[in-house]
């Protein structure tokens, strides 16, 4: 017992030798993240003032997503977007996450229509990702009114679970 | 049954050292080195609270690091298996509510090339890397270590 209780005294040190050499390295993991803008606020009234984003309907993003002629991101949360999301929609999640994002936009064609959509439709995230495709030289971004939200509340099709191709957008990368 | 020589205990208890202690090391560097990636992960877990999670994120490649550098060595063994597996079994309670959440949320062990959702495969990886801090820690020293080289420098 002896034996154990030295092993895990010096099983302690080691560990506050880790702790001490990961804060040092990483100072700032003590201080609280900066939020440098709050959501829904000057990015959401910006994004939605401008002229080159507009409302879709629920009614026309089905049609297009029946036609092809319209691509989705989806730029909640992973568990939201395990939850439910439109047909075919990607995640903007995944692609954050894995630093994917120049896979994700070679998975979009600049041509095409691309619909940006949260809970809202217009909340923070889908505006900052309208933001994001517009710097990339995006044309015809827009929104879907009222989100997933009214969206699921018009019970149109939604698919849950993660349906997502990760391979694809890993065989990209290399 | 013959129980097998100390002498392949030794290598058995060098090649897991070997093993853990480079997984542990390189797990622990791959966060540091993209610290940012790894506390927004540890952030969407959504397991800690919100001012543990920057700390946190620090602490935890720290320790998986030197305990790696320590098994490596071979420099208190016994008392790194027993950090390995203490980690591990924290590593694998994690995984494992995070896979019973069913979301597609990484366990970003090895960096941000690593990400792929929480599957069993994954579980089981963490629960062979949990056997085998465990074994190590019964198992005896082989003569490349530290801490052999200590006990035969005469006082």
């Amino acid at each position: 017992m002896t034996g154990l209780k030295q092993d895990a005294l010096a099983a302690v040190f080691l560990a506050l030798l880790g702790a001490v050499l990961g804060l040092l390295s990483q100072p700032s993991s003590l201080r609280p993240r900066q939020v440098l803008v709050q959501p829904n606020s000057a990015v959401t009234e910006a994004a939605t003032a401008a002229e080159w984003l507009q409302a879709i309907t629920a009614d026309d993003v089905l049609k297009g997503l029946k036609t092809g002629a319209l691509q989705v991101i989806d730029a909640r949360p992973a568990s939201a977007y395990v939850a439910a999301h439109l047909p075919g929609s990607l995640p903007l999640w995944a692609a954050e996450k894995q630093l994917l994002f120049p896979q994700l936009l070679t998975l979009l064609d600049p041509e095409s229509v691309v619909v940006v959509t949260d809970d809202q439709g217009d909340g923070f995230g889908a505006m900052r990702l309208a933001f994001w495709l517009r710097q990339r030289g995006f044309l015809t971004i827009k929104f879907l009114s009222g989100g997933l939200k009214d969206w699921q509340e018009q019970s149109l099709p939604v698919v849950a679970g993660w349906d997502f191709n990760w391979q694809e957008l890993q065989e990209r990368q290399q | 049954m013959k129980r097998p020589s100390k002498a392949v205990l030794g290598s058995l208890q060098l090649g897991l050292r070997l093993v853990l202690g480079l997984l542990l090391l390189v797990g622990g560097w791959s966060k540091l080195v993209a610290f940012d990636w790894w506390r927004d992960l540890v952030e969407q877990m959504d397991l800690f609270n919100a001012t543990l999670t920057g700390p946190l994120a620090a602490i935890l490649p720290g320790i998986e690091m030197v305990a790696g550098m320590a098994l490596i060595a071979g420099f208190l063994s016994h008392s790194a298996a027993l950090l390995a597996l203490a980690l591990h079994l924290l590593f694998t309670t994690i995984m494992t509510i995070l896979w019973l959440q069913d979301a597609p949320q990484s366990c970003g062990c090895f960096g941000p090339g690593s990400e792929y959702p929480v599957d069993l495969l994954h579980l089981l990886g963490n629960a062979l890397q949990l056997l085998a801090a465990f074994m190590l820690y019964r198992l005896p020293l082989h003569k490349l270590s530290l801490d052999r080289l200590r006990r035969q420098i005469p006082n």
